[in-house]
This record gives C-alpha cells, sequence and structure tokens, in this order.
C-alpha cells in the first residue's frame, strides 16, 4: 500500500514538475516567446503524463497547462484576466484538446495493460499445462498440480476435491500452507450444478472440473483478481490433469494385472512340469515292483527303490519351495534361531541333494574349528540346497562346484560358485526374482519353478542378511550371502569336513 | 528272434534310468538318448524298432525330432507329452508319430502301446487283398465289410473310411490325417463333419454305438480302431 501511494503520490507531481519546468524555461531563458509555442510544450507534456500515469494527472496537467498559460504568457501577463476573446477561444481549444488527447491516449495504455496482463496469463496457463503434461507420477500428480497453480498464478489457496466411494466431497493431498476456508453447501452445489461460484465475501472460488459434461470434481482457489476465463482454463486443465491421472492408475493396474497372469501361467506350466517328472519315474518303478509275474534282479529291485526314494525326496522339496514362498509372500517367514554349526548345515545340504548333484563333482572349501553359530539351520540349509541346485542346473555336467563356508566378526558368508556361462550382467539383479529363468540358451536344462532363488533372497533378507551373485560372462557364477550371527567357541575341534563327490 | 531294440528319448535322466532298468526284463533292448540330438545321432547310425520320444525337451524339441527322423526313417515313434498339451500331440501324430502316452503313465500302458505299435508294424507287411483285424475283415477287392460273421452294406465314403481306420488298427488316426486321406486336402479342418459321420458309421457296425467298440474317441486328438480280441 505504501509503494503505491508514493507512486500515485508520484504521478500527480510529475506532471505539475513538468509544467512549472516549461513555464521556468520560456520565462526566464526566452524573452520573446509565443504563445502557441508554450501551449505546445505544455500539450506535450499532457500527452507524456497521459501515456505514463494515465488519464487523473494528464487532466492536473491539462488544467495547470492552462493556468500557467494564462497567468504567464497571455496578456495581459501576471494576471488571470484575459482581454483579447481570441485567446479565450485558444485557451478552451486547449483545455478540451488536451483532456481528449489524455483520454485517448490512457485508453491506449490501458488497453497495451490489459493485453500484456492476458499474455502473462496464457504464459502461466502454458506453464502450467506442460507442467500437468511432464507430471510421470498419477499419485503426486493433484498435489504437484495444485502447488504450479499457486506458484504460477501466485494465490495462497488451491485445492482440489473429489468424490470419494460414497459420493462425499473429500479434498485430495494437495497440502496449501493453511488450511482453505472452505463451504461445504458451496462445494456440493457447485459439483452438483456444474456452474462457477464465486464467494466474494471469503474472496474465494469454486469452479467445476468437468470432463465433457461430466463433473468430477471441484476447484477450490483463494484469489479475486483472476478472471472468470482464466479459472476455467485452470480448472479446465485440473480435470484433464486429474482423468490423466485416474487413467495412468488405472494402466498400471492393468498392467500389473496382465504381469501376474503371466506369472502364474508359468508357475503353472513349470510346476506342473516339475510335479509330472517325477511322478512319471515313481508311478513307472512302482509299476515295476508291483508286477509279480517277472522276476527282477536284486540290482533292480534297488534301483526301483533308490529311483522312488530320489523322486519322493525331489516332490517334497518341491513342496517345500512352495510352501516356503508362500510363506516368505505373506511375510509369515519368522527364522528360529539355534546354536549349529556349519559343517553340520553343509552335511546335511549335500545328503539331500545327492540327485541333483549327481552330475557334478563338489567341492567344499570350510575352515576348521569354526565357532558355533546361532541361526536358523533349516532354512539356511534351504538357500544353500537352492544355490546348489541352481548351480548344477546351469553348468555343464562333471564341472566342479565349489561351497565356500567362512565366519568372521560375526559374520557368516558362504559361497557357491559353477563353471557355467555366468550370467549377463542386465540379470544379475533379476536372477533372484520370483520365477525368473535365465534366458540363456546353451544350458541344458532350463525347466525349474524359478523359486529356488528368490525363496533364498526371501530367508536371507529375513535374517538380516544380503544375497548376491557376481559373474564374468562364460566364466562361471559365484553366488554369495552373508548373515549377522552371534557366535561361541567350542572347546572340542569339529569334525572337519572333507571333500565330497 | 532278437529282442526288439527300443530308442529312449528324455531329458530327464531319472525317467532314463527307470527304463533302462524295466525294459530288458520285459524283453526289449534299451538304448538311451538325452537331448534331441543325441537321439538323431543315435538313429543315424543304427535304427532301432521303435522309438518312445518326449516332446518336451530343451533345445531340440520332441517335435522337431519326429519331422526330422520321418525325412529318413519310418520307425515307429510313441511320443510322451503332457496333459494339457493336445494341440503338440495331435502335431506330433500328424508329423508321423504312431502313438502317445500322457505322463504321468503307468509302465503297462507304455508296454500295451509299445506291443501294439510292434504288432501293427507285423501285420503291416503282409499284402492281402482281405484285410482281417479281429472279427472285422474288408475285401479291398469287392469292397466288402463283414462285421462279427454279418455283412455290412457301407457307402463308398464309410468304406474308405473304415478301410482307413483299419489299416491303422491300434493306431491314433488324427482328425486332420483322417480328413485328409479320404476327403482330401480341402477338408482337413472340418472335424464337426467328421463326428457326424463318424456317428453314421458307428450304428452301422458297432453293437451299441453309444458305447463304441471297435472306433473310439480320442478325445481331442481323433480315432483309434481297436479290434475286439
Amino acid at each position: 500500500m505504501k509503494r503505491l501511494g508514493r507512486q500515485r503520490w508520484f504521478g500527480y507531481l510529475g506532471p505539475l514538475t513538468g509544467v512549472a519546468t516549461v513555464t521556468a524555461c520560456y520565462k526566464l531563458l526566452i524573452i520573446e516567446v509565443n504563445a502557441t509555442t508554450v501551449a505546445l510544450s505544455f500539450f506535450l507534456v499532457v500527452l507524456l503524463t497521459a501515456a505514463s500515469q494515465g488519464i487523473g494527472p494528464a487532466i492536473l496537467a491539462s488544467i495547470a497547462g492552462m493556468l500557467c498559460l494564462n497567468f504567464f504568457f497571455l496578456p495581459p501577463v501576471g494576471t488571470f484576466t484575459i482581454y483579447d476573446p481570441q485567446n479565450w477561444v485558444a485557451l478552451c481549444a486547449f483545455l478540451v484538446t488536451a483532456i481528449i488527447a489524455s483520454q485517448l491516449s490512457s485508453a491506449a495504455r490501458r488497453r497495451a495493460r490489459e493485453a500484456e496482463k492476458s499474455r502473462e496469463e496464457v504464459w502461466k496457463l502454458y506453464q502450467l499445462s506442460r507442467a500437468i503434461i511432464i507430471t510421470p507420477d498419477p499419485e503426486t500428480a493433484v498435489s504437484t498440480i495444485s502447488r504450479q497453480v499457486r506458484e504460477v498464478f501466485e494465490i495462497t489457496n488451491c485445492e482440489v476435491f473429489t468424490p470419494d466411494e460414497s459420493g462425499r466431497l473429500e479434498e485430495l493431498p494437495a497440502t496449501s500452507a493453511s488450511p482453505p476456508p472452505v463451504s461445504e453447501k458451496l462445494l456440493r452445489e457447485v459439483f452438483e450444478r456444474g456452474e462457477l461460484r464465486i464467494d466474494t465475501a471469503h474472496n474465494s472460488t469454486y469452479a467445476p472440473l468437468k470432463v465433457g459434461v461430466r463433473v468430477t470434481g471441484v476447484l477450490f482457489l483463494t484469489s479475486g483478481l483472476m478472471e472468470a476465463g482464466t479459472i476455467e482454463a485452470i480448472s479446465g486443465l485440473v480435470a484433464l490433469a486429474l482423468e490423466r491421472a485416474r487413467f495412468l492408475k488405472q494402466l498400471s493396474r492393468t498392467e500389473a494385472l496382465r504381469q501376474s497372469d503371466q506369472l502364474k501361467s508359468a508357475l503353472l506350466a513349470s510346476v506342473s512340469h516339475d510335479l509330472r517328472t517325477p511322478l512319471t519315474s515313481i508311478r513307472a518303478a512302482v509299476d515295476n515292483l508291483l508286477e509279480k509275474n517277472l522276476n527282477w534282479d536284486r540290482e533292480a529291485l534297488h534301483e526301483f527303490h533308490l529311483i522312488i526314494r530320489e523322486e519322493v525326496n525331489r516332490l517334497t522339496r518341491l513342496v517345500q519351495n512352495l510352501l516356503e514362498m508362500a510363506r516368505i509372500e505373506s511375510g509369515e517367514l519368522h527364522p528360529i534361531k539355534e546354536w549349529g554349526s556349519l559343517s553340520e548345515i553343509f552335511g546335511n545340504v549335500l545328503d539331500r541333494c545327492t540327485a541333483e548333484l549327481s552330475n557334478h563333482r563338489v567341492r567344499v572349501e570350510c575352515e576348521e574349528n569354526l565357532p558355533m553359530v546361532k541361526v536358523d539351520s533349516r532354512l539356511l540349509a534351504s538357500v544353500i540346497a537352492n544355490l546348489l541346485e541352481n548351480a548344477a542346473k546351469y553348468s555343464p555336467g562333471q564341472s566342479e562346484i565349489i561351497l565356500r563356508g567362512a565366519i568372521d566378526s560375526h559374520r557368516l558368508k558362504v559361497t557357491v560358485q559353477d563353471q557355467g556361462p555366468g550370467i549377463p550382467t542386465n540379470e544379475l539383479t533379476r536372477v533372484f526374482d520370483k520365477f525368473y529363468r535365465g534366458a540363456i540358451r546353451s544350458v541344458k536344462r532350463r525347466y525349474g519353478t524359478g523359486m529356488g532363488l528368490a525363496i533364498a533372497r526371501g530367508i536371507i533378507e529375513a535374517h538380516g542378511g544380503r544375497i548376491w551373485v557376481e559373474s564374468t560372462p562364460a566364466n562361471g557364477a559365484t553366488f554369495s550371502f552373508t548373515v549377522p550371527v552371534e557366535t561361541r567357541m567350542v572347546s572340542k575341534p569339529l569334525t572337519p569336513v572333507g571333500d565330497e563327490a | 528272434m532278437s529282442k526288439p531294440v527300443i530308442l529312449v528319448v528324455d531329458d530327464e535322466p531319472q525317467i532314463l534310468r527307470v527304463m533302462r532298468a524295466s525294459l530288458p526284463i520285459r524283453g526289449y533292448e534299451v538304448i538311451t538318448a538325452s537331448s534331441g540330438e543325441d537321439a538323431l545321432d543315435e538313429l543315424s547310425k543304427h535304427v532301432p524298432d521303435l522309438v518312445i520320444l518326449d516332446l518336451v525337451m530343451p533345445d531340440t524339441s520332441g517335435l522337431e525330432v519326429c519331422r526330422r527322423v520321418r525325412e529318413f526313417s519310418s520307425v515307429p515313434i510313441i511320443v510322451l507329452s503332457a496333459k494339457g498339451s493336445e494341440s503338440d500331440k495331435v502335431t506330433a501324430l500328424d508329423l508321423g508319430a504312431d502313438d502317445y502316452v500322457t505322463k504321468p503313465f503307468g509302465m503297462d500302458e507304455l508296454l500295451a502301446r509299445v506291443r501294439a505299435v510292434l504288432r501293427r508294424l507285423s501285420t503291416a507287411e503282409s499284402n492281402d487283398r482281405v484285410l482281417t483285424v479281429g472279427d472285422v475283415s474288408i475285401d479291398m477287392d469287392e469292397r466288402r465289410v463283414v462285421v462279427g460273421g454279418n455283412e455290412i452294406r457301407l457307402t463308398p465314403k464309410e468304406f474308405d473310411v473304415l478301410k482307413y481306420l483299419v489299416s491303422n488298427a491300434g493306431k491314433v488316426v488324427t482328425h486332420r490325417a483322417l480328413l485328409q486321406a479320404v476327403w482330401g486336402w480341402q477338408s482337413a479342418d472340418q472335424t464337426e463333419y467328421l463326428r457326424v459321420f463318424i456317428n453314421q458309421l458307428r450304428r452301422k457296425i458297432e453293437p451299441d454305438s453309444s458305447q463304441p467298440r471297435y472306433i473310439l474317441t480320442e478325445p481331442w486328438v481323433g480315432y483309434r480302431f481297436t479290434p475286439s480280441e
């Protein structure tokens, strides 16, 4: 307000100074002067004032100019009386011309200012629409847009209200600095009728957000300075942004559904293959055993029994994997930690995986005299079994798989190194995703549920540990995990774990 | 007579193990291959009496093996398929496989198919003008059909269909193969028409056409002619 007052005061002082300066110049510097020249000079001051300060100061300049012309230059000089009737006419003509000219000039100035203002608004709307288009995240779109509207149009409140499931108009999280003085009644009214309402008492505007003829929400603004057209444009943009956010959300949901569908059918295919194969071997072996008319030799009988046991183990592990996956998925996996030894876990795993590892040489590298560790041995064994099976699945027959275990400063570290084709860099993190199976074509056996590594990650994360894989292409992959553990030294050295076939 | 030689092709080592242990005592000699390429390699060296082929294998699939074997050999092929992959089964049969068994299968079922295929092979070699399978006999020259001692009157198309089924007795004949053999290429997709036609034929030759004894339906795949023993 202070600044505005000074400007106004200057606006009126300026033309008076101008008139005084012209008068002084002609009076002091030039002795014989033509009244017409003086009048034209005053006229110039009037026009300049009108152009720069508006109509009020220009009229003041006109009157001041007329008085000065009369007093200082028209005979008799030094009085406000005029003898010559012609000079009356000239004086009046000056005044009228000056006033008309100032009116025209200030109108032009006003129009220019209006044009500038609407140009600015168009620019702001453009900025807003750009901001809406580049807002990538549908979740934060509304708050981003609201912030943009507040920043671009310099207003205090911009809130978006949309109906929730029950039809109540709820404010979307837009977070203005201060809670807006919103009238529920007006909101409802605008939403139902789809017409713009201005609450002059609170200096606020309620604009319907329309997509076509459908009202999708209400935009609340606190600002008295905006024109209806601008508000309409803003609400149009916001409505568009809301609709876009809604579509994007729907799209991502559809995409998620599609992906989970794909995963499900992939799972179904591989689970059905993994179930069917052991069932086939078991059924064939059992059929043979039940065939009373044939004289099986001891060796064949033993072979059938072995096959049945191995395949039952395989089925058991598959079912265990499925259950474990389900438990990880539902967040039900809670490690039960007890004192155990790493060599015991290794021994257990190697026993369990005899069939899977029968085509490979497994070398165990584990220090002697390792301390006891407090872990969930069953779960860790399951992780190591999955890593070994994975190594066997993806590396050529008869190649070596190295299983290493170490315990240092309360951390247990296990690595499984294979001599397979390795894993491309872009797949290094994805291999731990559920149902992900390596894309390498050269490996012989590509089946499997794609659950093993996902389960391994789930278990290790439940232990507060970390699992990762390093690989140099064509040079094998090394899977490692670390888990924080409590350790306790035992007095008696443990039986060392030797090389196992 | 030497033992028939069976080549078993499967990428599952456990299934190969069961076959290696159980087939010899049932009177067959077994050789195994754990991939499609190995199988083709083996077949190029010596042709066995029968091939048992898994359809789902990495690298070279069973279908591909089937197609490539048929380029140089007519060795009988029984494919192992998974339930729910009917289209693969039909494709394999159309490519020249003789029969299929669905995993998980019983040993007896597999051996019955093996015997049927091998038997058909030995009878097919006889070059009689009268085709007799069980109590069904077909006189090729006079186009006469006798079932269980009664002569049956058939239309020319019905005769052709029955002749095709009987000459492939014990083997699954796919819809497509039957339609092509009797009506020609352009009719290969008219399975609905074939269904009606087979019902007609059953009414003429079956004692009870609602429970067929000779012309059995293989769901989604085709038909199989089984002579009553």
